[in-house]
């Protein structure tokens, strides 16, 4: 009898929350009106925070996708900070995502998370808007020896998400596009009619079609398989799917089916077994454009001399988005959890991360990047200097040669955090029967919707 | 004098019964309760970092969000199906080797077996089946009917239902035989001379008085239900069709995604739901006459 | 009568040798798969479509030296479950039968409402309890150690909400009589209620000990070390390349259970015959 009325009340207790609760749902919350301003890149002092004192540890999680950096970081700002003591933990791979799942929330882990924006929890968009992230505009805007003033604004603005800045990046790419003006003469396209979006969509799925049946030939050197074509649209071309800030499904109809239709109509060739990269295919005719390259060092200077050893024209621009501008991809980021007690030390690494000794490699010239550029401009710059003047490529003597390459690596107008490998493969998913010819565009891209809406409320 | 002497004795009983639970009082209390309010407590905060009290905001958001929603429904959908339906095929199993034929032993032993294969291997065997190349496919072909997709459409929710099947009948049959071999054969024998038929004997002897058991046997199937996760998200991945999508995916993909506070929200739901519920079912078996708590 | 009955039985087995048969299947494939060469294992199953059969092509025992001679990392994984498990069920048989002994003979302040929270807590889905748990096993410093796994299972509360129930059926007059006779609490327990209750202990034991082989979640977060994983984890992340491989581990980890379910069987069912439930 006692416990039956005892748990009587404690469930009306619970009701009266539920009931409230679902009656702030049927009025439209106020914040709804809020979603539907945009939120500026500039930085806004906070004053309702507060900065921690400095501690004397520091943390960080070290794996293969961050080590070459950590090191060498960690020697100069144990230098600067002596007393300061530095713990790297070693972790695989798969020990680093399950600890940070289980650690963050926690409370405990890293003091400075440092990786691909693929390893800040599955979906990086997500993790911001879950406020885990310390906004680093706070500390930036507090110091006055320090400014991004300097850096690649369109690339540093990537980390921000609703007006604060969460990420920091320390590291981009961009797909640079090579041909040759031979083979552009022989197809019948000019080099002015290949460098918007829309004209080069055009003159790849014109290449297909012409080439449909030699069997070998494919308008991308690396687009032999659906996932890495949409994998470079979905980023170089600016689709974002889903705006988090907005909560919102967005897919731009018109570009978003040219892109599908063109995945469909391209050939399957069987898996790239790299023959055709390094212009190798452009030289030999297979390819009309060699999209393998990640970014303008030194793969892409080998590139370059090759295609001229070999006697033909290299020709090189961006792969546009489609508002013909280019979107970089920040290739390794940091940000600091709120939960860090340490993050006046985290700072301080965050800027020994961005200074001209990381970003730039040593002396030796030894680069600390491993796969992209740096985003402080005066490092970028003074190392495509370096790397193309130490190449055989004809014209490196000449500076105005590799400041037009310059030019094209630093006039990045948007960059991206990538596209969440959940959100590539819903749009796989879904999209597959139509590439394979099953079900309508229509149809598909409805399932599309439907599964990005599911994911976006998660 | 003697009032007092037996309520001294109560009191010690009493106490001694207190003790006998008492180690897993505290494990309960550490393990289970600790932790469980824990997570209440950041269920009402605004993030793992940052302990500002929220109110019911976090409950208002994940309520609003449609994918918990339908994780709820399907959730609810799922255990409404599948725990009836596993709690007949089990009674109706362990009926049959109740009669002890010849070879029960050996039946028993193979009704375990799906509930000893790891995980994995179960669900590599699965996908197998059911692959849209897969050998059911290809059964079907050949009886002249069309092969349908069965993992990523709609389907998949009978898919899971019958994995779920499957996989824990093994569990209930043991307790269902347990629970049949209580019932003394003295009743039986008693309404064979009174010449009772063998169903009138199922549905006065039998079925009532393995109703206790039964409590206790939903209780587990339903436990195994959320166990079942598991296989779900071996088998269908952790973006399944609508149709299978349940609690536990919210949760774990809000798990990796490092929103904890989400998932501590539509914990605690969960945890209210099931509050009702076996509150619901404890004063059932009260009323049912059972004298047992 | 005859016939009838005869009929009747003949439809028993039938739906009986059905049943099993889905039952036994996996197994079957698991074990045939176990003993199918590697090469032929990729063919029929990583690659392209899929190609299934049962009697392996090309028999080869080669998984099997593999895990047993050649990789002493399997083995180990192996033992490691074993370690885990057994502890585990141990710890449980201990705290649950006093506890189900308690609950189901006992009555105290506040003890249904207890028991109701026993059941709640039972039911509650595992990523609540996993961070909140790691918070806690951080602050007590367990986190790594194989503990941090091992306690959590000793304290589950299925085992006193199982052996509860079993307990609860075993009639008082017996009890009595134990205690006239002077035995004191601790003795009624071993001696009285344990034996009469073997199938409710029997299968506890066998359901504890399935649950903690296949556990995968707890191990991969509190055992940071990698090395100390049992089988389980590794089976869950089993991927194209290890595929036969998986299928011996999988023949390994049925092993186990299979054997301790032999060794209970007859218990499963015996001592509850005589008992009178009212």
């Amino acid at each position: 009898m006692k416990s039956k009325t005892h748990a009587i009340r404690i469930i009306s207790g619970l009701m009266i929350p539920i009931v409230m609760s679902l009656g702030s749902c049927a009025v439209p919350a106020s914040d709804d009106t809020d979603q539907a301003e945009t939120y500026s890149t500039e930085a806004r002092l906070d004053e309702s925070f507060v900065m921690q004192e400095a501690t004397d540890k520091l943390t960080l999680y070290s794996y293969t996708m961050n080590s070459d950096m950590i090191t060498p970081a960690v020697n100069i700002f144990s230098e600067m900070y002596p007393d300061v003591s530095v713990d790297v933990v070693s972790l695989s791979d798969e020990e680093y995502v399950n600890l940070l799942s289980a650690e963050l929330p926690a409370g405990k882990g890293p003091d400075l998370i440092l990786s691909p924006t693929d390893d800040f929890g599955g979906d990086v968009y997500k993790t911001m808007n879950s406020n885990l992230f310390v906004d680093l505009n706070q500390l930036i805007l507090r110091d006055d020896t320090f400014s991004l003033d300097g850096y690649i604004e369109n690339v540093m603005n990537a980390g921000i998400y609703k007006g604060k800045r969460y990420i920091m990046p320390i590291e981009y790419g961009l797909l640079p596009l090579v041909t040759t003006e031979e083979i552009l003469d022989e197809e019948g396209f000019s080099a002015d009619s290949v460098q918007t979006y829309e004209s080069f969509l055009d003159a790849a799925r014109q290449y297909n079609e012409r080439h449909a049946d030699d069997g070998d030939k494919s308008a991308l050197s690396a687009g032999d398989t659906s996932s890495m074509l949409l994998r470079n649209f979905l980023i170089y071309g600016s689709f974002r799917l889903i705006d988090y800030e907005k909560n919102s499904v967005s897919i731009d109809e018109t570009s978003f089916r040219e892109v599908m239709e063109f995945i469909k109509d391209a050939p399957k060739n069987d898996p790239p077994d790299f023959t055709d990269s390094m212009g190798a295919g452009l030289i030999s005719r297979r390819n009309l454009f060699d999209n393998s390259l990640f970014s303008m060092k030194t793969a892409f200077i080998s590139e370059i001399a090759r295609i001229q050893n070999s006697g033909q024209t290299p020709l090189t621009f961006m792969w546009k988005n489609a508002d013909n501008g280019v979107t970089a991809e920040v290739i390794n980021a940091a940000a600091i959890p709120k939960v860090s007690e340490n993050q006046v030390n985290a700072y301080r690494f965050l800027k020994i991360l961005l200074s001209e000794e990381i970003q730039g490699g040593n002396s030796d010239g030894i680069t600390y990047l491993r796969y992209g550029h740096p985003v402080l401009e005066s490092s970028l710059r003074a190392q495509m200097k370096k790397d193309f003047g130490e190449s055989d490529i004809i014209g490196s003597e000449d500076e105005k040669y590799i400041d037009s390459y310059i030019d094209l690596v630093v006039g990045v107008s948007h960059a991206s955090l990538g596209t969440p490998d959940t959100v590539e493969g819903f749009v796989e998913e879904a999209m597959s029967p139509f590439w394979d010819g099953k079900k309508s565009y229509d149809e598909c891209c409805a399932s599309l919707v439907s599964m990005l809406e599911l994911y976006k409320d998660e | 004098m003697n009032k007092m002497k037996t309520s001294k004795l109560a009191r010690k009983e009493s106490l001694t019964g207190f003790l006998f639970c008492l180690p897993s009082i505290i494990g309960m209390l550490v393990f289970f309760v600790v932790p469980f309010c824990l997570c209440l407590y950041m269920s009402f905060t605004e993030s793992t970092g940052n302990g500002r009290f929220m109110g019911l905001k976090n409950y208002a958001e994940v309520l609003k969000s449609a994918a918990f929603r339908l994780a709820a429904g399907n959730t609810l959908k799922f255990i409404v199906i599948a725990v009836p339906a596993i709690i007949l095929v089990s009674l109706f199993i362990a009926l049959l080797l109740y009669k002890k034929l010849r070879g029960y032993h050996f039946f028993r032993t193979l009704f375990v077996f799906p509930l000893v294969l790891p995980t994995a291997s179960v669900v590599l065997f699965f996908q197998i089946i059911f692959a849209e190349t897969g050998l059911l496919n290809h059964v079907l072909e050949f009886l002249g009917i069309t092969p349908t997709e069965w993992i990523n459409s709609p389907n998949a929710f009978y898919v899971l239902v019958i994995l779920y099947i499957w996989k824990n009948s093994g569990y209930n049959i043991i307790l269902s035989l347990s629970a049949l071999n209580a019932i003394p054969k003295s009743y039986y024998e008693a309404a064979d001379i009174d010449g009772a038929s063998k169903s009138v004997q199922f549905f006065k002897i039998t079925f009532p008085l393995i109703m206790p058991y039964t409590f206790f046997i939903t209780v587990i199937s339903i436990i195994n239900s959320f166990k079942s996760f598991r296989e779900a998200f071996l088998l269908f991945g952790s973006h399944p069709n609508k149709s299978i999508y349940m609690l536990q995916h919210f949760m774990n993909n809000n798990f990796q995604n490092l929103n904890y506070i989400r998932l501590a929200v539509g914990a605690i739901m969960i945890f209210i739901a099931i509050f009702l519920l076996i509150l619901i079912m404890f004063r059932l078996r009260v009323k049912s006459g059972d004298t047992e708590l | 009568m005859k016939k009838k009955s005869k009929c009747i039985d003949i439809i028993i087995y039938a739906v009986l040798i059905l049943f099993g048969a889905a039952a036994l299947f996996p197994v079957i494939f698991i074990a045939a798969s176990s003993l199918m060469d590697e090469s032929e294992v990729i063919r029929s199953y990583v690659v392209g479509d899929m190609d299934f059969h049962i009697i392996p092509r090309s028999f080869s025992l080669n998984g099997y030296l593999e895990v047993f001679l050649y990789t002493p990392a399997y083995l180990m994984k192996f033992w490691k479950s074993m370690l885990l498990s057994t502890v585990i069920l141990a710890g449980q048989l201990v705290i649950s039968c006093l506890g189900g002994y308690g609950f189901a003979k006992f009555s105290f302040r506040g003890k249904n409402v207890i028991f109701f929270f026993v059941i709640i807590l039972m039911m509650m889905p595992l990523q609540v309890t996993l961070v909140p748990n790691y918070i806690v096993f951080e602050r007590l410093g367990l986190i790594g150690s194989y503990a941090s796994v091992i306690l959590p299972g000793v304290f589950s509360t299925f085992g006193v909400f199982l052996l509860t129930q079993f307990f609860s059926s075993i009639p008082n007059s017996i009890i009595e009589a134990a205690k006239l006779d002077g035995a004191n609490q601790i003795q009624i327990l071993c001696r009285i209620i344990v034996p009469y209750a073997k199938s409710g202990v029997a299968s506890l034991c066998i359901l504890n000990f399935i649950d903690t082989w296949n556990m995968v979640e707890q191990p991969l977060i509190f055992l940071k070390d990698s090395t100390k994983y049992p089988l389980s984890v590794f089976l869950a992340n089993v991927s194209r390349e290890n595929l036969s491989i998986s299928f011996v581990c999988g023949i390994l980890a049925i092993l186990p259970v299979f054997l301790l379910f032999l060794y209970l069987k007859d218990s499963l069912i015996s001592g509850i015959e005589n008992t009178n439930l009212k």
